[in-house]
């Protein structure tokens, strides 16, 4: 993939609207908090999923990327590689096609798992998001 | 021995940038990204590489969210290439020094060979 496409991606994945966080912490110290806090401050619709934490600043937080009551057009990885390889296999099985692997939750096996499955993959970058105005009809 | 990488903001990105005679290397990074302190290396090496045919700088995209904006700052790193102002190239996302040279060398073909 050349930084072309990956430039493309980014610019495709920050117009979408509604993210999930997979790996959101409550910690602030946490890139998974601050990931979490820069989205929803940019005013992205944002829903957090972590197995072990139920709130993070009054925001429910989900067990499973399933649980979401929306099905998020991006789904932001802050887990260990192990763990997306995981969640990538979830977001096959629902129909998921945008993953954003934060750093340290990339593997070559994760990636070429996106790749395989038509899942475009965005690595290697950190989100660098700006405070959007969205159109109110978009919902 | 390490460069000190000269630092841009909203302020001086003209005169830093714009209207340098040298081609101009901007890596556009945030001090909370993982990427960009791998980066960070390279972008020093590569500055002394060509200490005499590009200027290479750096701006903060957290710190100076204007700027990032202007320049459609998505993700960091990013690197953009000037020639005489313009934006000629740039690269989104971390690379080895090898990918960031051969850009480089790229935009410096652009100088030497115009149109």
């Amino acid at each position: 993939m050349t930084t072309d496409d990956i430039a493309s991606l980014i610019a495709d994945f920050i117009d979408r609207r509604t993210w999930a966080v997979v790996g959101v912490s409550a910690d602030q110290a946490k890139f998974g908090y601050r990931v979490f806090k820069n989205l929803l401050e940019a005013g992205y619709r944002v829903y957090g999923v972590n197995p072990n934490v139920r709130q993070v600043d009054g925001q429910t937080i989900y067990p499973t990327l399933a649980d979401l009551p929306v099905r998020p057009e991006v789904v932001d990885l802050v887990v260990p590689p192990k763990v997306s390889q995981q969640i990538v296999q979830e977001c096959a099985r629902l129909g998921l096609t945008r993953v954003w692997l934060q750093p340290g939750a990339e593997s070559e096996a994760v990636v070429r798992f996106c790749h395989e499955h038509g899942i475009a993959v965005v690595y290697g970058a950190c989100a660098m998001v700006h405070k959007k105005r969205w159109p109110v009809s978009s919902g | 021995m390490i460069a000190q990488i000269p630092q841009v903001d909203g302020v001086t990105f003209h005169a830093q940038v714009l209207s340098s005679p040298l081609p101009v290397m901007v890596e556009f990074f945030s001090p909370t990204c993982p990427h960009c302190r791998r980066m960070q290396p390279i972008i020093e090496s590569t500055a002394r590489n060509y200490a005499d045919r590009v200027r290479v700088v750096q701006a903060n995209a957290l710190q100076d969210g204007e700027l990032a904006r202007r320049f459609q700052i998505y993700g960091v790193p990013t690197v953009v290439f000037f020639v005489n102002g313009t934006e000629i190239d740039r690269i989104v996302g971390e690379v080895p020094q090898e990918v960031l040279e051969n850009h480089l060398q790229e935009a410096l073909a652009r100088v030497t060979q115009p149109g």
